[in-house]
């Protein structure tokens, strides 16, 4: 090794640190422009905005692309998108949709019906030359009542059902059936997924893999440009160093934060902390010991599918007052205050309070573990009994601290004489497991997917969802009339009908037991206090259209 | 010398067919479902099955092997899971960028390392031996991301003299060609984007020359004290050399064949990412991204990263084998 180039070396580096000061440009910012920049906590995994499940991706595709209809701001309530109106016949089975004209996709060819028909078509047909280039993982589990789309005329599109569905309207709410360019998608064919282009007030700009997306501001937008030049949505992994870079003014805003640090935040008179409830809920459920083996593929308790016994039949667990009196034994206020640290709500029901039909007449199940032992005790369990509660290997974002909580659960349960085992494996098998009804008691949540309480309340206590192998409802709650009520809500587009079989049906669930409902995580973000017009959402999606820094 | 260069790199395909069955099985034993991953928690089972027929996860593992193998024959490593990109471009556009910060890195760590090592030796048994020894061990035993965080807060929150993370300030305008910023900024002949990059690299770069840093330290020390105690040193001080010349050009280049050793192991250790440096400090190199594929179950992103650094921990050991040639003139490779 030649020393003196090693020492030349050096010195050089030395020199470059103070004069590397003097260009300093972190703090300048662009002086014209509006740059908003957004920590976040990972990176995107594809830029399609049918082909992504997972949060990052969706962040950065709502602001580059829309849909047929759109959230109100800050609400799970429809309003018009890219259409401007719609019907729907009587039967439920045709949807018509009246186009928006004069809207333009950011590379400035035209939205009309072909853009539609293709953004649903190469999800749905096998036949279309753009359906191998994605997995379109939401596709089978949100559409699949769709039958085909098809255009009308050139500003009209019908949505053709296969049975009616009334929450098919918050789905197309949905990033997942975005509508795209289908110029773009045919010049670069299998690439596309890398170059997104939609008709959103954003248009992308470059993708730096684990580091940063930059959106800039699209002129063409038809609600008009909006007020930031650019977004650059960075990814920052630890909390720690997120905040810090927020508190030192790198960013503007984070996602994320950790909550030991809130009281930090709030001391910040730089920074604003948005809370709101999300859309999911963390619950217990206890296994009431049947399901049944759906053989049809139809999704559907039919009257040739007998009930049987699931692999994680208890006994214990299948008496309702043993339920009730596990769920009086759970201190779930404690639970929030001190796990969850304040940052969610106490759920009594299996769904968000700011749903449509939520019922809040429900009077939750009191802390009360004298009450708890005397019920045992008239279900035969005057000395408690032993059980098996599974736990989650992973944080989640409807249950932060899973082994902390199932540690606080056994504490409880402990208490009123039923003595709690841990069961743990990954992720993967324990959703397999959990599905195909092999646990006894199993920590579990749910984060909503397009707001509709459907999605919620059918999907997770109907009856129909206990089948074997592919269960959503882990209590194993299988009253068909209680599922009647689902049914028929699912089926009428009337909202004060849904409405009221929706509470009907809460009352029912919360009498069966079969869950404990611990908590409505909230979602939480920090912003400077110089960044304006940012609204929460519900379904904690992120738009930036109405945000301006002063 | 071209015969054993010629033999070294024949060497590397049972290395990496032993690599490549290993990463195979290894990443299939660990529990978890890559299909039910890329789906997403809500997927149907259809969709879950297929997504497996897809990616050919449902055929058995010998066939399975046998498909990657032929296509990585042809040097095409696969597609992602998760992004549908193909691993050799991901591993192209993230690799540079590790590759800096491991360069960064161990010039702060031999720079520091070795001159440490040096004076330790030289003042055996001193105040000054004792204290360097002492702050080496103090940052291979700290944990990367305690360090981090602190160096965070003193020169990025209370100084406010260094970036908090990341490569670059990502409102300078700047072109990437090689992914090794300090290079592209010079090809660009970009200043602010030359600053940026170089004040983003520092405290990362610190960060994670702690670790090498005290095994150099040590290693420079041992061997400085074997040579210090030769006889042609006390030769050299009979002649009446200094002892600045005696140690620095003598001893020093004697005692560094072993340090050139744990120099190219530790260079190629870090050359397969520091994911907790790079979690931290928002670096978006290999080693992120390995973890991440490792936590998703994308196969094909696992087991074409473990080729690929097979392959550069190979290189590098032959790189600084051949160094030794450079070093000492006595050793010769038939």
């Amino acid at each position: 090794m030649k020393c003196k180039v090693f020492v030349a070396l050096v010195v050089v580096c030395a020199l470059l640190l103070p004069v590397s000061m003097a260009f300093a440009a972190d703090k300048k910012t662009a002086k014209a422009e509006k740059v908003l920049i957004y920590a976040c906590s990972g990176d995107v995994e594809r830029l399609d905005p049918g082909d992504v499940t997972d949060g990052e991706s969706i962040q950065r595709m709502d602001n580059i692309f829309e849909g047929l209809v759109e959230f109100k701001p800050g609400s799970t309530e429809l309003q018009p998108g890219l259409a401007t109106s719609w019907q729907i016949t009587t039967d439920g089975k045709e949807l018509t949709f009246n186009l928006r004209r004069g809207v333009k996709f950011q590379d400035g060819t035209d939205f009309n019906a072909d853009a539609v028909v293709f953004s649903f078509a190469r999800q749905y047909d096998k036949n279309s030359a753009y359906n191998q280039y994605g997995e379109w993982a939401y596709w089978g589990y949100m559409f699949s009542d769709i039958d085909r789309v098809e255009k009308i005329d050139d500003y009209k599109v019908k949505i053709f059902m296969k049975r009616p569905n009334a929450s098919i309207m918050t789905s197309l709410a949905m990033f997942t059936v975005a509508i795209v360019s289908p110029a773009n998608a045919e010049s670069l064919k299998e690439n596309a997924f890398k170059n997104p282009v939609g008709t959103g007030p954003f248009k992308f700009v470059e993708w730096v893999k684990d580091d940063h997306i930059t959106l800039e501001a699209f002129d063409g937008y038809w609600r008009g440009r909006p007020a930031l030049d650019k977004i650059i949505f960075k990814v920052i992994p630890d909390p720690s160093a997120r905040l810090l870079a927020l508190e030192v003014g790198e960013v503007h805003g984070i996602e994320y934060p950790n909550p030991t640090d809130f009281d930090r935040i709030r001391a910040n008179k730089k920074l604003a902390l948005m809370s709101e409830p999300g859309m999911n809920v963390g619950y217990m459920a206890m296994n009431a010991g049947y399901g049944y083996t759906d053989a049809n593929k139809n999704g559907m308790k039919d009257a040739d599918e007998p009930w049987e016994k699931t692999p994680g039949y208890y006994e214990p667990l299948t008496k309702k007052q043993v339920r009730q009196a596990i769920n009086m034994a759970i201190d779930k206020q404690s639970i929030v205050k001190n796990i969850y640290k304040g940052t969610a709500s106490v759920a009594k029901n299996g769904m968000p309070p700011f749903m449509l039909g939520y019922n809040d007449k429900v009077a939750d199940y009191p802390y009360d573990p004298k009450r708890a032992k005397q019920l045992l005790a008239e279900a035969g369990y005057p000395n408690g009994f032993e059980v098996t509660l599974y736990v989650m290997p992973v944080s989640r974002p409807y249950m932060f601290d899973p082994p902390k909580i199932g540690e606080a659960i056994q504490s409880y349960l402990g208490a009123v004489g039923i003595k709690v085992k841990f069961y743990q494996v990954d992720w993967g098998t324990y959703l397999q497991e959990t599905q195909s009804g092999k646990h006894q008691m199993c920590l579990l949540g749910w984060t909503g997917d397009n707001g509709d309480p459907d999605n919620f309340l059918n999907v997770l206590y109907g009856a129909n969802s206990t089948s074997l192998g592919t269960a959503g409802n882990y209590g194993f709650y299988n009253d068909m009339k209680a599922q009647e009520l689902l049914s028929a809500a699912l089926a009428t587009f009337d909202v004060k009908k849904r409405a009221e079989l929706y509470q009907k049906a809460q009352e029912m669930i919360h009498e069966s037991a079969n869950w404990v409902y611990i908590a409505h995580s909230n979602q939480n973000l920090v912003f400077l206090k110089n960044v304006k017009g940012f609204k929460m959402n519900p379904t904690s999606r992120m738009f930036f259209y109405p945000v301006n820094i002063e | 010398m071209r015969w054993y260069v010629t033999k070294r790199l024949l060497l590397l395909i049972p290395v990496l067919l032993g690599v490549s069955i290993l990463s195979f099985s290894l990443i299939r034993l660990a529990p978890g479902d890559p299909a039910r991953t890329i789906a997403g928690e809500h997927a149907s089972p259809q969709t879950i099955s297929a997504i497996r027929e897809k990616y050919g996860l449902d055929k058995p593992f010998t066939t399975q092997y046998w498909v990657w193998l032929k296509r990585v024959l042809r040097g095409d490593l696969g597609r992602s899971i998760v992004s549908n990109e193909y691993v050799t471009r991901e591993i192209l556009d993230r690799f540079p960028n590790t590759m800096e910060l491991t360069f960064f890195a161990m010039f702060i760590a031999v720079a520091v390392g070795a001159v440490a090592g040096i004076v330790s030796a030289s003042r055996q048994y001193s105040v000054i031996d004792y204290t360097t020894m002492g702050v080496a061990l103090f940052g291979v035993s700290m944990p990367v991301f305690w360090l981090g965080i602190m160096l965070m807060m003193i020169f990025g929150v209370f100084l406010k003299w260094l970036p908090i993370g990341g490569r670059i300030d990502t409102l300078i305008p700047f072109r990437r060609v090689t992914g090794l910023y300090l290079l592209d900024s010079l090809i660009g002949w970009n200043g602010p984007a030359l600053a940026s990059s170089f004040r983003h690299l520092i405290m990362p770069s610190i960060a994670l020359a702690t670790i090498p840093m005290a095994t150099i330290a040590r290693v420079t020390r041992s061997s400085m004290l074997e040579v210090l105690r030769q006889d042609f040193i006390r030769t050299e001080r009979a002649k009446g050399l200094s002892e600045r010349v005696v140690i620095y050009k003598h001893a020093a280049r004697n005692a560094l064949l072993p340090v050139v050793t744990v120099i190219g192991l530790e260079f190629g250790l870090l050359l397969a990412g520091a994911i907790l440096t790079e979690t931290i400090f928002a670096w978006p190199g290999i080693g992120r991204y390995v973890v991440n594929a490792v936590r998703m179950r994308d196969y094909p992103a696992v087991q074409g990263c473990l080729l690929f650094f097979a392959l550069t921990f190979v290189v590098v050991n032959l790189i600084t084998d051949l160094l030794y040639v450079l070093i000492d003139p006595r050793i010769k490779y038939e």
